[in-house]
């Protein structure tokens, strides 16, 4: 699979931390468990977008004109 | 106010409505209108109510629904679908597809999900308040689509809310 370099910046807390689970085997390197936050932090808001969603399409149907 | 002069449906509202036995929600939609893609993506053994009627793309919108296969990563029936209600000039999209919905809107429809057929059928009395309750709860309970506790939840109180009003 083909993947793109993402330059990114974390605090030294957070490279400290990243580092510990790596250490502790939650994850094989930095860039797998960068790869799996981001996952996360898509699958949330694409929920997020989703619910919101299904809460205005039950406005529009007690309430929508169209 | 009313019910729905037309609107074009995914498969996914088709589906899920049929999990649960509650396709006469449709009827309030007074011309359901489906792409051949889409029949064939419910398969042989899924009975299209009688107010579906099926729609073949012309050669742009079929070409349309190739582009939004590529850039928008749909799937052939969703895209099939917002060619369509492009093609037919039907404003109305249901689907029940993130990706879907927000594809349709960027191209001037106007998208809900199952949940919206199921609201618009209660207030239009095509399903009574206790039947729409019901139905809501099959949705969450027996049927694929994805929906969270506090979510059903809320669309209760709204239901319940819209009655008493």
């Amino acid at each position: 699979m083909s993947m793109d370099t993402v330059p990114a910046k974390l605090t030294p807390r957070l490279v400290a931390e990243v580092d510990e689970m790596v250490r502790e085997g939650w994850y094989a390197n930095r860039s797998e468990l960068i790869r799996d936050a981001v996952r996360e932090a898509v699958r949330r808001a694409r929920a997020q977008r989703l619910e919101a969603a299904i809460k205005r399409d039950v406005e529009w149907g007690l309430r929508g004109k169209s | 106010m009313g019910r729905v002069s037309a609107a074009v449906l995914d498969a996914g509202p088709l589906i899920h409505l049929g999990q649960i036995d509650g396709l006469e929600t449709l009827r309030v939609v007074r011309k359901c209108v489906v792409t051949t893609e889409v029949v064939l993506e419910l398969g042989r053994g899924f009975a299209l109510p009688r107010t579906c009627a099926v729609r073949t793309l012309g050669p742009a919108a079929r070409d349309f629904a190739a582009f939004l296969c590529s850039q928008d990563s749909l799937g052939l029936g969703e895209a099939t679908s917002i060619a369509l209600a492009r093609q037919e000039r039907i404003r109305l999209f249901f689907t029940d597809d993130l990706g879907a919905r927000e594809a349709a809107a960027r191209y001037g429809l106007e998208p809900h999900g199952t949940l919206a057929l199921l609201a618009r059928a209660c207030r239009e009395g095509v399903v009574s308040r206790t039947d729409a309750l019901s139905l809501l709860e099959s949705l969450h309970r027996r049927s694929s689509l994805f929906l969270t506790s506090e979510l059903v939840d809320w669309a209760r109180r709204q239901i319940l809310a819209y009655s008493r009003g």
